[in-house]
């Protein structure tokens, strides 16, 4: 190194320093801010691939709203997902103390219902999703043809489905049948019933157009067919033919609801048939031809709580049901004699009071648990002790116990047992919430029959196939129409129990004063020292319904954001 | 990498280059304070340039300088700064003033430092003594109180978790933007937890940027406000040492009282004959004796949950060696921190490890080189059962339940889970361990032949890996029969989940500084650039229903139900900024700063920004006209205005119209599939949050620096806020909200300082000051429907309000019941011991209609703080008093109400509504859920204020020859209490809870003794 160099070095030697800084300042990646999102895809890609679009498809099937998955405590509120059900506002079901549906069953029906608000939103979040997908469908490329319009018309069917639980608990709803640009004016009025049963009529006949009775590949299970728009019409028109919907009785309407019902069951027994159990009918998945379509439920991923929140509570609870759900005794009184195909309450029916289990439609066991019924080795007691020194109070009946049952009565239908263990219950349910079944079917059809021409052999077949599964004898042939609208509205009563339709059946025969406006009673049992059983029949409480009640009232949430919306009366 | 590797062979490079220095003068001495004592460690350097020395532990310093007219500038934290012309070699000895007494010391602003009495922002400074002075776990828990404007909540007193939630001046965003405040560790953005997690050992000190004027150089990021920390660096001198030890243990603050069995009992028998008079009662009187008696306790239990899960005592213990030293070329400090806390139970532990080496290297006369490396390492080790399940437990089971029988056995306490079983050992284990790596690499380079330029170029580089395991496995509990037998519950499968995250971030910097004076012309100028990028990516596992625990992997467990997830994210960010600062005459002064951002997170023609800011002050007392005014020591007025930006808005890419991908989203045919599902609808024209600050204020300090007072002014208005339009968009859209700016909060307020303090005699002195924050926002836009009426509005309210029923007082009879207005739910179910509401909106009927604004909520709108101390022969008293009022905390379920869910009853209880005491200040009892007492009403909403001693020290320095025989300086000894006692209207829980069920782990108070030694 000479010297002239080493003078340089030492003259400039600070500039090492600025190109140091000068490297890390400018050594930038041009491309620093162009980060592209790797965790989802861009609207404009579902709707350029097939495989993509029928993803999204899937997912319009998850939106579906079903009775697991009401929310009392709050639209949005998801810790109490099932805790509660729609069939509560009834006569046939008392729930848990704390739920915010004891409101509505002192006749606090208002517009902050908060499963009302929960319905309204989900089926309109699904409405949103199903017009997106059929305004832009036909643009997806694709050579599998068949399949984009099998997707379409399955997507119309859970629009016109959505539609049709709208309409059956508000009445006319705005029917928003486009996908709504946030520019939009977004106050839209509600359609008349009318128009909305329009809409749902014209959709399910072209779903019923495309889709087939069944899939070939049992992977498909679940997915709408032609059986369930056809089915969803038939209930759709019953309801149409119904006195809140039908003030002056058009008799074609019932005609009409009969014909519908009817083509459904042109598809039996090929595709559909009742399921010879009834506890099964509700836990069988594959093969079971009673079910037109349901919810579908799978673990781990998609699980329901009824389990461990609905299920009766017993000591000790090995599994931590809540035991939110109470059966009362005016349903138990509305199971017939299984000898005699009658109610207990009419004469010769051979019900004996003090024995009230025996010798019933059995149905009853299959759908509740009751004193001394078995349940996983357990023999449920209901019953309170005169004298606690002699016998302990019945394992639902604890008194330590603060889920002990309000009426003696709890659920067994829907509580699937294998998942009844200590590990299991906590990870919910997996049973599917069904919506519509081929016995409803049946009762649309002798329901709708009855009232528009009277009682005839195909009216009495249909209700004859419904209750031989309660081993009950077929009925006598020789029923007045109006005696038989009783024993049909009784059989949907039984047959369909806790299954939602109670809650919407009352409403649309303009029952609710009768049913909804009384007292509910529980069954006391007490154990007698000699260890005998005394039961008697008392009031849990009295119900308070108006007329107005018929319809739910329209959310207050929306009626703040949509000024355009009348309220139901 | 690339980058890196460059950097260091350039560093490597210019060593090679470093040489010797023509030596022309040389001056030493000793550096004294005001009492005679001689200051180790104050910083000797040769001005304009950073080149210099430090004092040796007994105050004496010797440096070189290259030439006569050189002047040195002697500095040292909390003491004056002060400047010596050298004209030749000589001896020139200092005596430094305590900073106390001065406004000249120097405080750090964003990328710089600035004389104190310059600064014309709001800036508050918390030094290390204070910091240290505090024994917590989390850092941001030792700034409560210290500074106004800094409004705190600490809401968990978890070991590893229990940060405090900082807001600078208050809460001014909704719709799920973040407040928390911009942490910048030496110049470099980091986390809170980085912050949070250091030891305070490391710090010199931090400071807190409030306004515009201060905050606006970090842009788009300022908007919160920010905190800075500047990390300990090493003086030339000999090596200094200084280990400190110290352990203590914690207690909660405060535990719920709950009534044992015999009250609880009776208490029941009363509920249940409310619900149904002709009800038996629960429990007989004989049960009742043998409560009270305490016989039989297995069958007859008096368990307090609380004391059995929270009641202990928690140890805890810091170490921490530093080091320090060097010689004019190279310093360097070191410092390795440890701190171990145990949980009130057994199975909860957290430790950390930390350290950090700062080295400055002085490579040529113009040319300096920092190299920062730090890390630390946590472990936690917790139950595998979360919070939330543990003390929803042990605040709701009864006493009547059993928690472990005498003979040792766990009991199955009825209808919940045992709060012992889900904290014990055989539970299982959640185990978190976390490595963060940080680095951080400068040159400074001054230009020669241009006086007062330099540039300077910043590597930042850090990563961080994490991973978590947690097995949970069946703790057997046995149930005992009346007879006496036992009997287990049935065996439960174990679980098992692993999770492993990694993450890294680059951050460049490049700045020009330009720093000088003409004559009466003071001007410093900082231009800089700096780019940004994060990543991170995270994979998690999880199987269950396993049959053994010989194999806790996840291979061992049957595949049916497995979960596996995976993550990935990146971000960047590239700005760049100007600032300029004037002064006349050191008189007025004027600040004036421009910052440039663009950040990725939102669509390209919306990524820039500007954030503009100025500043100016008045330094009254260097006016002539006030040479006559000697009380008067130093007057400032200053305002600032400026516009911050906040990016921390919730989501991601709002910009796209994206589908979500929702795994196994329905089980066609009993197999799972995939589903898109529509996410929120896109807004192109998605921004930051952009805040409007103002900020005016007046500084004073009085007759000889004994009594200060600083008064602010500030005012921001938050537009731009992120928010959907879901208050006013009809349910029947259908669609997920797009993320719009149209959001407006107002945010005012006012802080003021107070200080005084005064050295009485040599041995003797005292200091004492007081801080005070009034911040008060409020709601101007919302999109809120326009029907709503105006007394359920959020709108013009503050931000969280609660909102919900005005309870009027208790149904005292039949009469008064007639009398008032009923809720329209439950007017068959209440009477006369029932809560009753205020028919708000006159319609004669309670309902829904009726809910209406209660109160700001639980962030609170005044603050403030009470520091002092005496000092007097070696012996030290300090004690810092922390209190925040016009608050409010919302209770429900177990933490208020009796019975819930078959739950505890709390004392308050015993005072409760009977018909022979109608005026009781609660409600009649019942078991149920009583629906009209238990709505969100203002009956349980509790006013949370409180004044609390935060911490107090007693200390004593012990300074013997003995010390200095073995090296040492000197011995600290020292004890210290955290949140000692707490004064508030609030019962059963700490007011600093945010958690209305009650479920958290609870705020501690801690006692620690310490030494520390100096070498």
């Amino acid at each position: 190194m000479n010297i002239k160099r080493k003078e340089m070095i030492k003259r400039y030697k600070w500039l090492v320093g600025v190109m140091v800084i000068t490297l890390a300042t400018f050594s930038c990646k041009k491309d620093l801010l162009d980060i592209k999102p790797i965790d989802f895809v861009s609207d404009a890609a579902v709707f350029q691939d097939i495989t993509l679009t029928n993803q999204f498809v899937n997912d319009i099937y998850g939106s579906l709203l079903s009775g697991f998955e009401r929310r009392d405590f709050g639209y949005d509120q998801d810790w109490a997902r099932g805790f509660a059900t729609l069939d509560m506002m009834t006569d046939d079901i008392e729930g848990h103390n704390d739920l915010p549906m004891n409101r509505v069953q002192a006749g606090d029906l208002n517009s902050n219902f908060s499963m009302g608000t929960q319905l309204w939103a989900v089926n309109y979040s699904l409405i949103r999703k199903a017009n997106t997908l059929i305004a832009r469908i036909d643009q997806v490329p694709t050579t599998n043809t068949a399949l984009r319009d099998r997707l379409k018309a399955e997507t119309k069917f859970l629009r016109a489905f959505a539609y049709a639980d709208l309409v059956k608990s508000f009445g006319g709803v705005p029917l928003i049948i486009t996908e709504q640009s946030v520019t939009d004016d977004l106050e839209v009025p509600r359609n008349t019933y009318d128009e909305c049963v329009a809409f749902i009529i014209k959709e399910c006949d072209e779903a019923a157009a495309v889709l087939l009775p069944s899939y070939p590949d049992a992977a498909d299970l679940g997915r709408a067919t032609k059986g369930a728009a056809l089915a969803l019409k038939a209930r759709v028109l019953l309801y149409h033919a119904s006195p809140l919907n039908n003030p002056n009785n058009t008799l074609s309407r019932w005609d009409d609801a009969a014909k519908a019902a009817q083509q459904v069951m042109t598809l039996a027994p090929a595709t559909y048939d009742i399921h010879p159990d009834y506890y099964q009918l509700f836990m069988t998945k594959a093969g079971n031809k009673e079910v037109i379509f349901a919810k579908k439920f799978g673990r781990p991923n998609r699980t329901h709580q009824s389990a461990h929140m609905l299920h009766m509570s017993f000591s000790p609870n090995t599994w931590g049901a809540w035991g939110a759900f109470h059966a009362t005794q005016n349903l138990v009184d509305a199971f017939e004699m299984k000898t005699t195909g009658l109610r207990p309450d009419e004469n010769g029916s051979g019900y004996d009071p003090q024995n009230p289990y025996a010798n019933r439609d059995t149905r009853l066991d299959k759908a509740m648990l009751m004193n001394g019924s078995a349940f996983k080795g357990i023999t449920v007691g209901t019953f309170q002790s005169a004298d606690l020194k002699v016998f302990p109070d019945g394992n639902a009946n604890d008194r330590t116990n603060g889920d002990r049952t309000k009426t003696g009565y709890g659920l067994r239908k829907f509580i699937d047992d294998k998942n009844m263990t200590a590990d299991a219950v906590y990870q919910g349910g997996d049973n599917d919430w069904i919506y519509m079944r081929y016995a409803e079917v049946l009762l649309n059809y002798a329901e709708a029959k009855n009232e528009f021409s009277g009682p005839d052999g195909s009216v009495y077949d249909a209700l004859d196939k419904v209750r031989a599964r309660g081993g009950l004898p077929p009925l006598p042939r020789n029923f007045t129409q109006g005696a038989l609208q009783t024993k049909i509205r009784n059989e949907r009563r039984v047959e369909l129990c806790f299954e939602e339709h109670r809650v919407y059946d009352v409403r649309r025969w303009k029952q609710g004063m009768t049913y909804f406006n009384q007292p509910v009673y529980r069954m006391n049992i007490i154990k007698n020292t000699d260890g005998s059983l005394t039961y008697s029949k008392v009031v849990l409480e009295n119900r308070v319904y108006q007329e107005k009640f018929n319809l739910f009232p329209i959310p207050q949430i929306e009626r703040e954001r949509n000024r355009k919306l009348t309220p139901n009366p | 990498m690339k980058r890196i590797r460059l950097l260091i062979v350039l560093l490597v490079c210019s060593f090679a280059l470093q040489e010797a220095f023509a030596q022309s003068l040389t001056v030493s001495g000793v550096v004294k304070d005001k009492t005679g004592q001689e200051v180790p460690g104050v910083s000797v350097i040769i001005k304009g340039t950073t080149t210099g020395v430090s004092t040796t532990a007994d105050g004496k310093y010797s440096i070189t300088v290259p030439k006569a007219g050189t002047t040195l500038v002697f500095s040292f934290i909390g003491m004056t700064t002060q400047e010596v012309l050298v004209t030749k070699s000589e001896t020139v000895n200092i005596t430094l003033d305590d900073a106390a007494n001065t406004l000249n010391d120097v405080v750090v602003v964003g990328f710089g430092t600035q004389k104190r009495s310059n600064v014309t922002g709001s800036v508050a400074t918390v030094n290390n003594k204070q910091l240290v002075q505090t024994p917590v776990g989390d850092l941001s828990n030792a700034l409560a109180g210290r500074t106004p404007g800094v409004i705190t909540k600490q809401p968990s007193g978890e070991p590893g978790a229990d940060g405090t939630q900082i807001f600078i001046r208050g809460n001014s965003t909704f719709g799920g933007g973040s407040m928390e405040p911009l942490f910048v560790i030496d110049g470099i953005v980091r986390s809170g937890r980085d912050f949070g997690q250091m030891d305070p050992n490391e710090i010199e000190s931090v400071s807190i940027l409030k306004d515009a004027s201060s905050a606006a150089i970090f842009g788009v990021k300022g908007a919160n406000g920010v905190v800075l920390v500047t990390t300990k660096r090493g003086k030339a001198g000999q090596l200094s040492a200084n280990y400190s030890f110290n352990y203590g243990f914690s207690q909660v603050t405060r535990l719920p009282d709950a009534l044992g069995s015999y009250e609880y009992a009776t208490l029941y028998n009363e509920a249940k004959l409310n619900d149904n008079p002709l009800a038996t009662p629960e429990y007989s009187l004989e049960r009742l004796e043998a409560f009270r008696n305490g016989t039989d306790p297995d069958a007859n239990p008096n368990t307090n949950w609380m004391d059995l899960v929270l009641g202990g005592t928690a140890p805890r213990m810091q170490h921490n060696l530093s080091l320090s030293g060097g010689s004019e070329k190279v310093k360097y400090f070191t410092s390795f921190g440890y701190l171990n806390e145990d949980g009130l139970y057994s199975s909860l532990n957290y430790n950390r490890y930390n350290v950090r080496s700062n080295v400055d290297i002085q490579a040529t006369s113009t040319t300096k080189i920092s190299i920062d490396l730090s890390g630390r390492l946590e472990n936690k080790l917790s139950p595998p059962a979360n919070i939330d399940n543990i003390f929803e437990h042990t605040m709701r089971n009864p006493p009547v339940q059993p928690a472990r029988f005498s003979n040792g056995l766990l009991a199955a306490p009825g209808v919940y889970p045992n709060p012992l079983a889900l904290i014990s050992e055989e539970s299982g284990y959640n185990r978190n361990s976390a490595n963060y790596f940080m680095s951080n690499f400068q040159v400074v380079q001054q230009i020669p032949g241009v006086e007062g330029l330099s540039i300077k170029g910043v590597l930042a580089f850090d990563r961080n890996f994490n991973h978590n395991k947690t097995w949970n496995q069946w703790v057997p509990l046995y149930a005992r029969s009346a007879t006496g037998e036992y009997t287990i519950n049935s065996q439960s499968k174990s679980s098992l989940s692993k999770g492993y995250g990694e993450g890294q971030s680059t951050e460049l910097q490049g700045h020009i500084n330009y720093d000088r004076r003409f004559g009466k012309h003071g001007i410093s100028a900082l231009a800089l650039v700096l780019q940004k990028q994060n990543q991170g990516t995270g994979i998690y596992g999880a199987r269950n229903s396993y049959e053994s625990s010989a194999l806790q992997i996840l291979n061992f467990g049957p595949a049916l139900n497995e979960v596996l997830s995976d993550g990935e994210d990146k971000t960047a960010l590239r700005s760049a900024a100007f600032r300029v600062n004037y002064d006349f005459d050191g008189k007025y002064l004027f600040q004036a700063s421009l910052r440039r951002d663009e950040s990725e997170n939102f669509a390209p023609n919306e990524r820039v920004g500007y954030f503009p800011a100025f500043s100016a002050g008045w330094l009254i007392t260097k006016e002539s006209f006030m040479q006559n005014a000697k009380f008067v020591d130093f007057l400032k007025v200053k305002a600032s205005y400026g516009t911050l930006g906040s990016d921390r808005i919730p989501s991601r890419f709002g910009y796209y119209n994206r589908y979500n991908l929702v795994p196994n989203v329905y089980p066609f045919g009993g197999t799972f599939v995939t589903g898109l599902t529509p996410g929120a609808i896109a807004n192109e024209n998605l921004t930051w949050e952009t805040s409007i600050k103002m900020d005016a204020g007046i500084e004073a300090k009085f007759f000889k620096n004994q009594l200060g007072i600083d008064v602010t002014v500030f005012k921001e208005r938050r537009k731009d806020i992120l928010a959907t339009r879901a208050l006013s968009v009809p349910l029947s859209f259908g669609a997920a909200l797009p993320s719009e700016n149209f959001g407006i909060v107002d945010n005012r307020g006012v802080e003021v300082i107070l200080t005084h303090n005064k050295q009485i005699s040599n041995n003797l002195s005292y200091f004492i000051g007081g801080n005070f924050t009034y911040a008060k926002n409020k709601i101007v836009e919302a999109a809120e429907a326009s029907n709503i009426p105006d007394y359920r509005k959020i709108t013009g309210r503050p931000n969280g309000g609660i909102y919900g029923y005005k309870a009027v007082g208790i149904f005292r009879d039949a009469a008064d019941y007639a009398a008032f207005p009923k809720h329209t739910a439950y007017a068959s179910t209440t009477g006369p011991g029932d809560i009753k509401y205020e028919d708000v909106n006159g319609d004669g009927i309670i309902d829904d209609n009726d809910i209406t604004y209660l109160g700001n909520g639980s962030l609170p709108q005044v603050l403030y703080g009470i520091n002092g101390g005496v000092n007097f022969k070696g012996f030290e008293l300090n004690f810092l008093l922390q209190g925040a009022a016009q608050s409010q905390q919302l209770f429900t379920q177990n933490a208020a109400w009796a019975f819930h869910n078959g739950g505890r009853v709390n004392a308050e209880w015993l005072d409760r509504w009977t018909p022979a005491r109608p005026d009781a200040p609660l409600p009649r009892l019942t078991l149920n859920t009583n629906g009209n007492n238990y709505l969100t009403s203002s009956f349980w909403t509790q006013n949370s204020s409180y004044l609390r001693l935060k911490n107090v020290e007693f200390a004593y320095t012990l300074k013997t020859k003995l010390l200095s025989k073995i090296g040492a300086n000197n011995l600290r000894f020292y004890a210290q209490g955290q949140n000692l006692f707490t004064i508030t209207d609030l019962i059963n829980l700490d007011p600093e809870n945010t958690n209305g069920i009650g479920r958290y782990y609870p705020q501690q108070k801690t006692y620690t003794f310490g030494v520390n030694l100096q070498f």
